[in-house]
């Protein structure tokens, strides 16, 4: 199934989306989804195939990111929920399922606790809560990015791409995918910042409808089980994933479904 | 001469290899049909270079769309337009650029093209000659058979490095072309473009490297202003004068790669003296 993009106007401006529509009409919700700092929304290419299948499958470049353009100052966490409400609104989406991957699960968080009765159930790729020192040390790791004169900036991105990538992720999955880490890096710091300035630990316990968080084995999979005991709904949970890390939407991406789809449609039998 | 700018935005048309993906500007509203404009002026479509996408066009484009429509796209394959099913012919890339002409309900247009684009200028109009009415192209370059084995060789499908070294060499080669002025901030706008869909990028060039550009532009009876600015084309360029019909080469030689953002008021004015005198 084929991937459509198409454009919403948001508060900043114009919002890019990628989406996939079931064949059939569809009765379960629309899963939205919400990408990673820096990155876009083509993070999600071959994950909105798959659950494109059964329901509509939506991905959004974070303003700033991707092709949506950005906000005119750094933005808070609150501002992309808002903008992200702005895209349901302008899908005409009255109620759905979220998904967030690292700063895309923040969004997801904070956008439930703005319309929580339009908001069913989340998937959050990892939830970390960093300890005070912790947070002092990511935010020194990603701040503004200084251009180098021999691409040495570029090949470290590279480099850290392939380092966190899960094991059979090859060099051409990661450049399929690697155009949008180096987009605009004059503000491509700025979802970092919005991430690392957004209070999870306080968030989360806020939160009334079930999350599954899946925690891969990735840059912050040791930061994710302090989030256990602040979740609230019975049906919520931590899903360990040892062995996978980034890429793992692309190369275990029916094996992530068999686990996200009875979480968001509990009552229907897998298929 | 037009020195106000207007907003650019962004949607997408449905063509023959998929979606194509527009950068739009001009004095009508934003995602509606496009006539000519409500100023009289044909609209300018802009089609860009190996790999890179409309995104080059973007300064220019709000400056043009002050009195016409200006329309960007990304050619298939690049930016955000779905690519091909195989490698493609330019005379492929401007079959769809006719589709967003009918898409956009455009009759008749001017044409802009910088090196790949401007062959698919080009093989545009001597597709469409009633829909096209003058060419506008950055470079028309002219390969010998030597040069075609070096350039075929340079720009082919690029190797993926474990270390990033071949991401570092692709940007210090943009370093090197950019032109007086241009910045490593604004080469950065651009850059992340040419490192989309590296398993197909290659097909711009592949395209561009099969086009016999000095037997095609022979053909082509509209008028051609062809700019010339001091970049990796210059001499290839020059080849063109004496091959067109009814064009001229300007050489600017204190210009060179990202002067459509440098320099936009100044080449809008070239373009505008060009495509609104009194030439047919």
């Amino acid at each position: 199934m084929r991937v459509r993009k198409a454009y919403v106007q948001g508060r900043f401006g114009q919002m890019h989306v990628r989406m996939v529509r079931p064949q059939a009409a569809a009765d379960k919700r629309p899963l939205v989804c919400f990408h990673m700092s820096p990155y876009s929304s083509i993070i999600y290419e071959r994950w909105l195939e798959e659950m494109g299948r059964d329901r509509l499958a939506v991905a959004v470049d974070t303003p700033g990111f991707g092709e949506s353009d950005p906000t005119d100052t750094p933005p808070a966490i609150t501002d992309y929920a808002h903008a992200m409400i702005d895209v349901l609104d302008g899908l005409g989406l009255e109620s759905a399922d979220l998904m967030g991957y690292h700063t895309g699960s923040k969004i997801a968080l904070e956008t439930v606790l703005l319309i929580p009765d339009r908001i069913h159930r989340i998937v959050m790729v990892s939830a970390p809560l960093w300890t005070e020192q912790e947070l002092a040390e990511v935010k020194a790791l990603y701040g503004p990015e200084p251009l180098s004169d021999d691409g040495s900036h570029l090949a470290g991105w590279w480099q850290s791409a392939v380092r966190w990538s899960m094991d059979g992720r090859t060099l051409e999955d990661i450049g399929r995918v690697f155009w949008a880490r180096t987009l605009n890096p004059a503000i491509s710091w700025w979802g970092h910042a919005a991430a690392f300035a957004y209070d999870s630990a306080g968030a989360i316990p806020k939160v009334q409808q079930p999350i599954l968080i899946l925690n891969p084995e990735d840059d912050v999979w040791q930061r994710t089980p302090r989030a256990k005991d602040l979740l609230v709904h019975a049906d919520s949970r931590i899903h360990d994933l040892p062995g996978w890390s980034h890429g793992f939407l692309d190369l275990k991406t029916v094996e992530t479904a068999a686990i996200v789809r009875p979480f968001l449609d509990p009552g229907v039998d897998a298929d | 001469m037009t020195a106000a700018s207007v907003p650019v935005s962004r949607r997408y048309v449905d063509g023959r290899f998929g979606q194509i993906h527009l950068r739009v500007a001009g004095p009508v509203r934003e995602n509606e049909p496009t006539p000519p404009s409500a100023t009289g002026l044909l609209p300018l479509l802009c089609f860009h270079m190996s790999p890179n996408c409309g995104r080059i066009y973007e300064t220019i484009a709000g400056a043009m769309g002050a009195d016409r429509l200006c329309v960007a796209p990304d050619t298939p394959g690049f930016g955000e337009s779905d690519p091909p099913p195989s490698a493609p012919a330019i005379e492929d890339y401007a079959a769809a650029m006719i589709d967003v002409m009918d898409a956009l309900e455009i009759e008749r247009a001017d044409v802009m093209g910088y090196h790949t684009g401007s062959e698919t200028c080009v093989a545009l109009a001597l597709a469409a000659p009633e829909r096209v009415r003058k060419l506008v192209l950055t470079s028309a370059p002219i390969f010998t058979d030597e040069e075609l084995v070096w350039f075929r060789d340079h720009y082919g499908k690029p190797e993926l490095s474990a270390d990033g070294s071949h991401v570092a060499e692709k940007w210090r080669g943009f370093l090197t072309w950019a032109g007086p002025g241009w910045t490593k901030e604004h080469v950065a706008v651009q850059f992340a473009d040419a490192l989309r869909r590296p398993d197909i990028s290659w097909w711009g060039h592949a395209a561009a490297f099969a086009f016999p550009m000095g037997e095609k532009i022979k053909h082509v009876t509209q008028p051609i202003l062809v700019l010339n600015p001091n970049d990796d084309l210059v001499e290839h360029t020059r080849r063109a004068d004496g091959l067109m019909q009814n064009g001229r080469i300007e050489d600017l030689p204190d210009w060179g790669h990202g002067y459509l953002d440098i320099h936009t008021e100044a080449a809008a004015a070239l373009v505008r003296a060009f495509l609104d005198g009194d030439q047919p």
